[in-house]
């Protein structure tokens, strides 16, 4: 019975989707929430089923907006905002909704854990930590539950896919994770990666001086960066981050902290892959001629940009704005010279793009709903409406004619008058982003940058990424949960890697380079490794299966 | 029996006081360590309060764990390392700047010392942890600019990456940062000393490091002892903040210590069990060290804590 | 009585008897001490220094680096936005108000506490000291002590600042030492007068004990001031924050990458967004820490030598 009713829903959901992406193409329709539906989404209804959209009159959160309030801890300590009610957007959402918050934020790391122990959780949880935790019906709300009795339509407005992504073990789906963008979102040219992918830049005033050499493999980059020490002794010639995975990381197919998938289709952890000693010898190469300052490594974001502002680095990795944050940089200090993003086309090395993007792209932060919250239903009406469009558009790019008005282009033209020097406490642009689909975050971003073409290097580097990364949600499945084995296997191994590829870049020569990298991963196999790939490739095919049988 | 009472009733003053003092530890200190019994057990915080008397228990699973980690001797070293760099300096520095603060003759002189000696007390490691960069690091530190311009070395030294220079920053960070706030227990301690000594001394003839050696010291004596003592048993703690802040992926060879270690894979990770069942063992550890040293400093002094 | 020891400064009786006899050994000594105390004044003093003065240099060119000595771009722009948070404001009438109520009881209490301990044979010595060292040293966790606050109505309230912290196993140790080394001669006559005990201890043994009392309210005090994590974890109520709660969080907000939890990529990023600039860090840190530093100065008149001579004369 149950299945049949799933069947159906899903070939339900299938057609909605088709709707949903309709309208999707039509965003300006979207934004608006007092225009109608535009007839073209409609037009292709032929099903029974009433013709929801995003834009009904009559959607649960439309009904009753009469005030109430919630509690709501945000487990972030560096969250810009931590009151309800001091800026434009919260209190525009009150008054759309009705709803206010009453916000804590978290000081400290545990702090959330202690409160859950102890059943002292707020109505509403904005976490991304030990996330598995909160997946208990007796404890957290599953939305699927409450969907179906507080608000049906919301469920069918969802991508089936996003359900897929975000259902527990248990068959609930107690949150739908933030800055998710699903595939027609992603499909759509303005929407791009998260700028907190690796960067890497170089100056290219000093590339010019040493005859323009392309740069289309990592050889190449070797060569320029000898060339540089060598003309150029004074310059640090590579200044890498440490918060920021690698790009070069990027470059031989795989990163820092997120598994990959192998050619025969195994998930593994990053340092199973064979071009992890390839990274380490490219580092140590760097390191051995003197390129590379052990002390970079150490540098957190303040003083990478303070060293690397003083216009003596050549070569500088960091988030995909790197080049445009360093020239600003340079001409605050009114230093000569200018940085350009070099992995905005492929890089080769032996003779082959190695480059592998595939992630699992199935959102980050996870918004829950306490199952002792006095009111659940206004509650998921609340998230209904945070999921809209019209609320993510509020939350993440603010009010509409107020602090921005929808260009003809496609791309948000913003009121600088208004927001000019308002801080982010004042206006709530881009602060409660529970809901905050990565559409949403990119398009204020694009926006801004085609007003400033010389600072917007890094949408280069985005859009050559977007053509690189290949969309797989079944990997979110591999990560195993807190209280397990293979959680405790992992957590080492992430700390075997930080401890060690420093210590191993900075070997005296490649040989020692091979026996430490040799001891690494003899220890990683004690610490477990083999069992957490196996593990994760079991994870990942069964979550295949999953998404196989949706898509069919 | 009978006797003892007798006693009691003799001492019932200082008897209640002390009382409800363990009434007060008794509520506020113990009750809560019913919350230890997880280092044996498989808790989660996802099973509540009631988790900490019915999740599984699994022995001595986590202190094994423990033992087993690739870094469990080299945390052990250098937290043990740290520590007892840090009790031959610490311990004896305050006490010889508060003596060197007796021996101040402006008194406006001193009270401006003591004050701004204890200012760095405030500044938080984090602040501090910036501070060292700006003096020390490679590209534009002031110290390496300074040593290479002088000539007395030909490239800048590492001094934040290299764990050669690890300890010293420790102990150099330690001693600028309490060195002030250290000296003021040992400053009331001074100020309790009878007067009439010194003018005896002088009136025999001592010198003023003979009044030091001979009066200031053996009238402190007790309080130095309990000091010890009490730095003796901490042993087993590092300096959680000094080490998460100027340690870093090169040189945590060096400064990874049980402390942040325990944060790092126990708490962060929300493993509370794991957390604990370390805790526990430092706990252990140091109450162990306390007594001993209580017996060995009784014995070369006859004072101590017990 | 108070006025009887400001008069007498700090070195006046070593000095007026070696006054005669200054020799090479004072000379000696009174060099070294003078250098070194000077250098020891130069380098505490100067980070302190350096946080002002970068507290009093605009922001964005303070981020460029390089000021060591005086602002670069003198602002009090910095100072002006620290003084209209309000929340931060409210704070600092919590925290005043937690560290004066909180350090007058918790000395009090700690006294009373350690002066029973100090009885020379006293009853159970051993097992009442042993009590108070496992106490030191063992800890439930966070979780149990969560409850127990819950349990007892602490939770959310201004006595959660107080209450739990009214005896520290520390300070009564370092009270104790101190009370053992009182004269007990001045005791035993006191009790032939007919003084009760509570008397003794209370206008006899504490006057004797100033100097302890004052360090000892000192550290309490300076505890009370610094902490956080009780205003982080026990009070829910806005209102109820401690200044150095929020000194804690926005430290924090820029220096939680080089944490060791780690943090996720997009989180690196988002904290990087609202990085409050280093410059209001450190005028907040400025305006919060300068109370606390000015007592000290005001205690010192409590660590005069002769202290003893006069109370026991007078």
């Amino acid at each position: 019975m149950r299945k049949v009713m799933v069947a159906v829903i899903a070939l339900f959901l299938v057609t909605v989707t088709g709707l949903t992406a309709c309208s999707d193409s039509d965003k300006k329709a979207e934004i608006q929430p007092s225009q109608s539906a535009s007839p073209a989404s409609e037009a292709p209804e032929s099903n029974s089923a009433a013709p929801v959209t995003w834009d009904s009159p009559n959607l649960s959160w439309k009904q009753d907006t009469s005030p109430v309030k919630y509690s709501m801890y945000i487990d972030f300590d560096w969250y810009s905002v931590d009151t309800w009610g001091k800026d434009d957007v919260s209190k525009e959402i009150t008054k759309r909704t009705g709803v206010s918050l009453d916000v804590t934020k978290a000081s400290d790391l545990n702090q959330l854990q202690v409160l859950l122990a102890t059943g002292n959780l707020p109505d509403f949880i904005f976490t991304s930590n030990q996330v598995q935790r909160f997946w208990d019906p007796k404890k957290i709300w599953p939305w699927n539950e409450l969907m179906d009795k507080y608000a049906p339509e919301f469920r069918q407005l969802l991508d089936p896919i996003e359900i897929a992504n975000n259902t527990a073990p248990d068959g609930n789906f107690y949150t739908l994770k933030t800055h998710y963008s699903n595939d027609d979102q992603w499909a759509d040219p303005r929407n791009l990666p998260s700028v907190g992918d690796p960067g890497l830049a170089v100056r290219q005033d000093i590339l010019e001086a040493i005859g323009n050499p392309q740069i289309n493999s990592l050889e190449d980059l070797l060569e320029v960066l000898r060339t540089v020490h060598k003309k150029y002794p004074d310059m640090i010639v590579y200044l890498p981050s440490k918060d920021i995975s690698n790009p070069i990381m990027d470059i031989l197919g795989f990163n820092n902290s997120n598994p990959y998938l192998d050619e025969q289709g195994n998930v593994k952890v990053n340092i199973s892959n064979p071009n992890f000693l390839e990274y380490l010898k490219f580092m140590n190469t760097l390191y051995r001629e003197g390129m590379l300052d052990p002390e970079s490594f150490t540098y957190d974001t303040d003083q990478f940009y303070q060293i690397a502002g003083e216009g003596n680095v050549f070569m500088a990795s960091y988030s995909t704005m790197v080049a445009d944050l360093l020239n600003t940089r340079l001409k605050d200090n009114k230093k000569d010279g200018w940085f350009v993003p070099i992995n905005d086309h492929s890089i080769t090395y032996n003779g082959k793009d190695q480059m592998n993007l595939t992630e699992a792209g199935t959102g980050w932060a996870s918004l829950f709903i306490n199952k002792n919250i006095k009111d659940p239903e206004r509650a998921i009406r609340f998230v209904e409406f945070l999921k809209s469009p019209e609320g993510d558009a509020l939350t993440q790019w603010g009010i509409e004619g107020l602090h921005y008005t929808m260009g003809d282009d496609g791309l948000l033209d913003f009121n600088n008058d208004y927001l000019k020097d308002k801080p982010v406490t004042e206006t709530g642009i881009g602060a409660w982003y529970f809901q905050g689909s990565s559409f949403g975050e990119t398009l204020p971003m694009v926006s801004r940058a085609a007003d400033a073409p010389d600072q917007s290097q890094f949408l280069n580097v985005l859009k050559f990424r977007k053509t690189k990364i290949v969309r797989d949600p079944a990997l979110s499945f591999v990560k195993p949960p807190s209280d397990t084995d293979e959680f405790n296997i992992s957590t080492r191994l992430q700390d075997l890697f930080n401890n060690e590829s420093v210590k191993i870049i900075l070997s005296k020569s490649e040989d020692e380079v091979v026996s430490k990298y040799n001891e690494l991963m003899n220890n990683a196999n004690k610490i477990g490794l083999e069992r957490l790939n196996t593990y994760m490739t079991e994870k990942y095919k069964e979550a295949k299966v999953k998404y196989e049988s949706l898509k069919k | 029996m009978n006797t003892a009472l007798k006693i009691f009733k003799k001492q019932a003053f200082y008897q209640i006081l002390v009382l409800f003092g363990v009434l007060y530890l008794f509520i506020f200190n113990y009750i809560p360590m019913f919350g230890l019994i997880i280092a044996f057990k498989d808790y989660s915080p996802t099973q509540g309060v009631i988790g900490f008397f019915t999740s599984d228990w699994v022995g001595l699973k986590w202190i094994k764990e423990f033992y087993n980690e690739i870094y469990f001797w080299r945390i052990i070293r250098n937290t043990v390392i740290v520590s007892v760099l840090n009790l031959v300096f610490m311990f004896p520095i305050p006490i010889f700047f508060a003596i060197l603060l007796n021996e101040l003759k402006s008194a406006k002189f001193k009270k401006i010392v003591q004050t701004v000696s204890y200012l760095p007390h405030f500044i938080s490691w984090v602040v501090v942890s910036g501070l060292i960069f700006v003096f020390l690091n490679v590209q534009n530190g002031l110290v390496n600019d300074f040593l290479v311009w002088s000539g007395i070395t030909k490239d800048p030294v590492s001094f934040i990456s290299d764990p050669k220079y690890y300890w010293w920053m420790v102990i150099l960070s330690n001693i600028w940062k309490s060195m002030g706030w250290g000296a003021i227990i040992f400053l009331a301690a001074i100020a309790g000393i009878d007067q009439t000594l010194y003018e005896a001394a002088v009136m025999d003839g001592a010198s003023r490091i003979q009044r030091i050696i001979y009066v200031t010291l053996p009238s402190i004596k007790s309080t130095i002892v309990i000091i010890l003592i009490l730095s003796l048993g901490s042993l087993f703690n590092g300096n959680f903040e000094q080490a998460l802040l100027l340690g870093n992926s090169v040189n945590n060879s060096v400064s990874e210590i049980l402390d942040t270690f325990t944060l790092k894979m126990g708490l962060a990770q929300g493993r509370f069990s794991y957390a604990t069942a370390i805790g526990l063992f430092q706990s252990i550890i140091s109450v162990a060290l306390i007594y001993s040293s209580n017996y060995v400093v009784k014995r070369l002094t006859g004072m101590g804590l017990l | 009585m108070g006025s009887g020891f400001n008069k007498q400064t700090s070195a006046s009786r070593p000095r007026k008897s070696g006054w005669l006899r200054r020799n090479k050994e004072d000379y000696f000594i009174d060099t070294f001490v003078y250098l070194f105390c000077t250098i020891v004044l130069i380098i505490t003093l100067y980070p302190f220094y350096y946080c002002l003065v970068i507290s009093f240099n605009e922001g964005k060119d303070a981020a460029l680096g390089g000021i060591l000595l005086w602002p670069r771009k003198f602002t009090l722009e910095n100072y002006k936005i620290v003084f209209e948070n309000k929340q931060l404001m409210q704070a600092f009438g919590i925290t005043i108000a937690r560290t004066v109520i909180g350090t007058v009881l918790s000395v009090a209490a700690c006294a009373l506490f350690a002066y029973g301990l100090a009885l020379k044979d006293l009853l159970f010595k051993k097992v009442y000291i042993s009590i108070l060292v496992f106490a030191m040293f063992f800890s439930g966790g966070i979780i149990p002590y969560f409850l127990l606050l819950q349990y007892l109505h602490l939770m959310n309230t201004f006595w959660v600042y107080i209450i739990p912290n009214l005896i520290g196993a520390f300070t009564v140790i370092l009270m104790m030492s101190f009370f053992r080394e009182l004269p007990q001669e001045l005791k035993e006559a006191a009790k032939i007068d007919g003084a009760s005990e509570f008397r003794i201890f209370y206008q006899i043994m504490m006057p004797l004990s100033k100097p302890v009392l004052a360090a000892v309210a000192l550290f309490v005090g300076v505890g009370h001031w610094n902490s956080w994590f009780d205003s982080a974890y026990f009070v829910f109520d806005r209102d109820l924050r401690t200044a150095s709660h929020l000194l804690m969080e926005l430290i924090n907000k820029a220096n939680m990458t080089s944490m060791a939890a780690g943090m996720d990529q997009r989180e690196v990023l988002e904290s990087e967004k609202n990085f409050t600039s280093e410059t209001i860090r450190m005028a907040t840190m400025i305006v919060i820490v300068t109370p606390i530093v000015c007592v000290y100065p005001f205690l010192q008149k409590y660590f005069v030598k002769g202290m003893m001579i006069g109370s026991i004369k007078g």
